[in-house]
């Protein structure tokens, strides 16, 4: 099986295990919308398909599960080709042994719990009774047996999703897909079951695809993320990787790190579109430069501080966001930026919008990488 | 969800609505009054008891639920057919299966002999060969009631199928159920509803046909003549027995009209489109 089209030779990364899952395609949508898609998942690990809405998750999501054909390239699973962008190679989605867990769980109204598990060994030609029994495990191991009897429209969400990652998984799929498993969910039960998750998905010997716009599900739950953008991988990593050097302005929202443009000229920052310099200890990076600054790395003050660090200014804070342990004040005017201060600090500073605040950080703590 | 669309009926209307909701419903149930104002009470066992009337009765519960069982085997594929698949020729032949809802019944009779008849383009060769007649038979009844039954059933069903979330299908194929089965065990069970109320309007239609029946199975006590043609013949003669049966077909029709409505057809209890979560 050659590849074609734009994935033409190889790209260089690591091989995956035959049993992986190896996706290299470009598919276009009827709406003109394009997703270049090329990661590999090694069998055993999780990887995090990470993106905002409308970056073209829905689509990779229809093409790994067989709901639509690929333009060119490839997408192969345990060894085996499940599209190669012609339409013979094309492999219907009943035939490819990938469990998809939908977002909005997709259970069958008319069959009980354990029915819906079992659907997939019934279909694969199993008896219903065999199919009740083969999954008997599964139902304990899911702690569903109290709700085995009862028909989806008597569960609450968690217990739906729980029963779609067991429906999912019963067939012994070579691949399991979890799109957006957690966004249909409260708050709450999202952190329950993202622990539940956390402890299943090990159980799941095979690669793993966990579709999410949720950075906390990327973060907690993968081994790899893969940051998907406008229809292009953007970024792949693993989460500390991500979290340290993110690669683009989204990718550092969603890992709470402020990125900023700019050019460098032996440590002096000019940021873009700003009219502020900043003082870096960098001073080898020279040129077009990406600038990273922990949110933590900001300090804030009522008043100007004396013998301070250089880089200080007046700003005034937008919004207050209390994020747990720490609470995440975004500042305005003359350089937007997120900085995490304790809930104590937050209460003793009085910070609420329009406070007007001073800001620092130390030179040492503003990261500069070249780019381009 | 029910019980707040209960709670939403309002015994308040703007009055415009109510007076022409009242001269509405009046057309239906005058002519039932009038009926049952020139009921012979009396003499209804009498009446009803006759061999043409027991006939009559047994040609149309039979004809009927035939018909209606042979749209619902030949038309919900159809209607899968139409709703799914995408072929040149598809909105003609939407149109052709529709036609005989606002074809005048005669009219189809007339086609079905034309087509079907002893001298007719497959009939004729039939009748060569094996000296099979369909026309003024019973199965001539089935076949002239499925003509004009079998389209309520089609659109019915053909709705329902283009709101069928096709998520659930896709993910009954993702755990390797083939498209047969993916009909059979996901599709069909979301359609129920629809299912239920296009066969029940097939067989409501059946029992009421007239025009086709007569005219490609002509009106043969005890072969062919079906309780509205029993009425038709008994108006010119015996205004009474006319009445008795008529009275029969507004009951039967009532019932199951009434116990189907209740059971199937409840508005906000199952919707076909989107979630099925609705609780029964």
């Amino acid at each position: 099986m050659t590849p074609v089209g734009p994935f033409d030779g190889d790209t260089g990364s690591e091989r995956p295990s035959d049993a992986g899952l190896e996706v290299r395609f470009t598919v276009t949508r009827p709406s003109g919308f394009t997703l270049h898609a090329e990661f590999d998942i090694a069998v055993g690990t999780t990887m995090a398909l990470l993106g905002p809405n409308g970056a073209g998750k829905s689509t990779a999501v229809a093409a790994i599960a067989g709901l639509t054909e690929i333009d060119s390239g490839h997408i192969r699973l345990g060894g085996r080709s499940l599209d190669d962008g012609s339409s013979r190679g094309f492999v219907p989605p009943e035939d490819r042994r990938v469990g998809v867990v939908f977002q909005q769980y997709l259970l069958f109204e008319h069959l009980n719990v354990v029915d819906n598990i079992s659907f997939g060994l019934v279909s694969r030609g199993s008896s219903k009774r065999a199919g009740r029994a083969a999954v008997g495990a599964l139902v304990e191991a899911f702690d569903l047996t109290d709700l085995a009897m009862r028909k989806p429209s008597e569960l609450s969400g968690g217990q739906a999703q729980r029963v779609a990652m067991a429906r999912a998984v019963a067939t012994e799929p070579d691949l399991l897909l979890l799109d957006e498993p957690l966004a249909a969910l409260d708050v709450r039960t999202r952190a329950h079951l993202r622990r539940f998750l956390a402890s299943h998905l090990a159980d799941f010997a095979g690669p793993r695809l966990l579709i999410t716009h949720d950075p906390a599900d990327a973060f907690l739950l993968a081994d790899e993320i893969c940051v998907l953008e406008d229809g292009r991988i953007r970024q792949r990593g693993s989460p500390e990787d991500i979290r340290s050097r993110p690669a683009t302005p989204y990718v550092a929202d969603l890992a709470g790190t402020n990125l900023l443009t700019g050019t460098n000229s032996n440590g002096v920052l000019t940021v873009d579109d700003h009219h502020l310099t900043l003082q870096a200890s960098d001073t080898s990076t020279e040129g077009r430069v990406l600038i990273t600054i922990a949110p933590a790395a900001i300090a804030l003050h009522p008043e100007e501080p004396h013998g301070s660090p250089r880089n200080t200014w007046l700003t005034s804070v937008v919004a207050v966001e209390p994020l747990g342990d720490i609470t995440r004040i975004l500042l305005g005017s003359p350089l937007e930026l997120a900085a995490d201060i304790t809930p104590t600090s937050t209460a003793r500073l009085g910070l609420v919008p329009d406070t007007p605040i001073w800001a620092t950080i130390k030179a040492t703590e503003i990261v500069v990488t070249a780019n381009q | 969800m029910r019980s707040s669309d209960r709670r939403r009926h309002s015994l308040w209307a703007p009055w415009p609505l109510v007076v022409l909701a009242i001269v509405g419903s009046l057309l239906f149930v005058v002519p039932l009054i009038g009926l049952l104002g020139r009921t012979p009470w009396s003499e209804l066992g009498n009446l009803l008891g006759t061999r043409v009337v027991l006939d009559a009765l047994r040609l149309s519960l039979l004809s009927s639920v035939a018909a209606a069982l042979i749209s619902a085997i030949l038309g919900v594929p159809l209607a899968w057919v139409l709703s799914r698949v995408d072929f040149p020729g598809h909105s003609i032949l939407r149109a052709m299966v529709t036609l005989p809802m606002v074809l005048p019944p005669v009219v189809g009779g007339a086609a079905l002999l034309f087509a079907l008849g002893r001298r007719g383009v497959i009939g004729g060769p039939i009748f060569d060969a094996t000296g099979f007649v369909l026309p003024f038979s019973f199965w001539g009844v089935v076949v002239a009631n499925t003509f004009v039954a079998m389209p309520f059933l089609v659109i019915t069903v053909e709705g329902a199928l283009s709101n069928v979330d096709r998520r659930f299908e896709d993910a009954a194929a993702s755990l390797g159920a083939s498209p047969l089965r993916v009909f059979r065990r996901v599709t069909l069970p979301m359609i129920r509803p629809s299912l239920n109320a296009g066969i029940v309007l097939a067989w409501a239609r059946a029992l009421g046909e007239f025009g086709a029946t007569v005219t490609f199975a002509g009106n043969l006590s005890g072969r062919t003549q079906t309780m509205p043609l029993a009425v038709f013949v008994a108006l010119e003669s015996d205004r009474d027995t006319a009445i008795a049966i008529s009275l029969v077909l507004i009951v039967v029709s009532l019932v199951v009209l009434v116990a189907f409505r209740a059971r199937w057809w409840s508005p906000g209890d199952r919707d076909p489109a989107g979630e099925i979560g609705g609780s029964t």
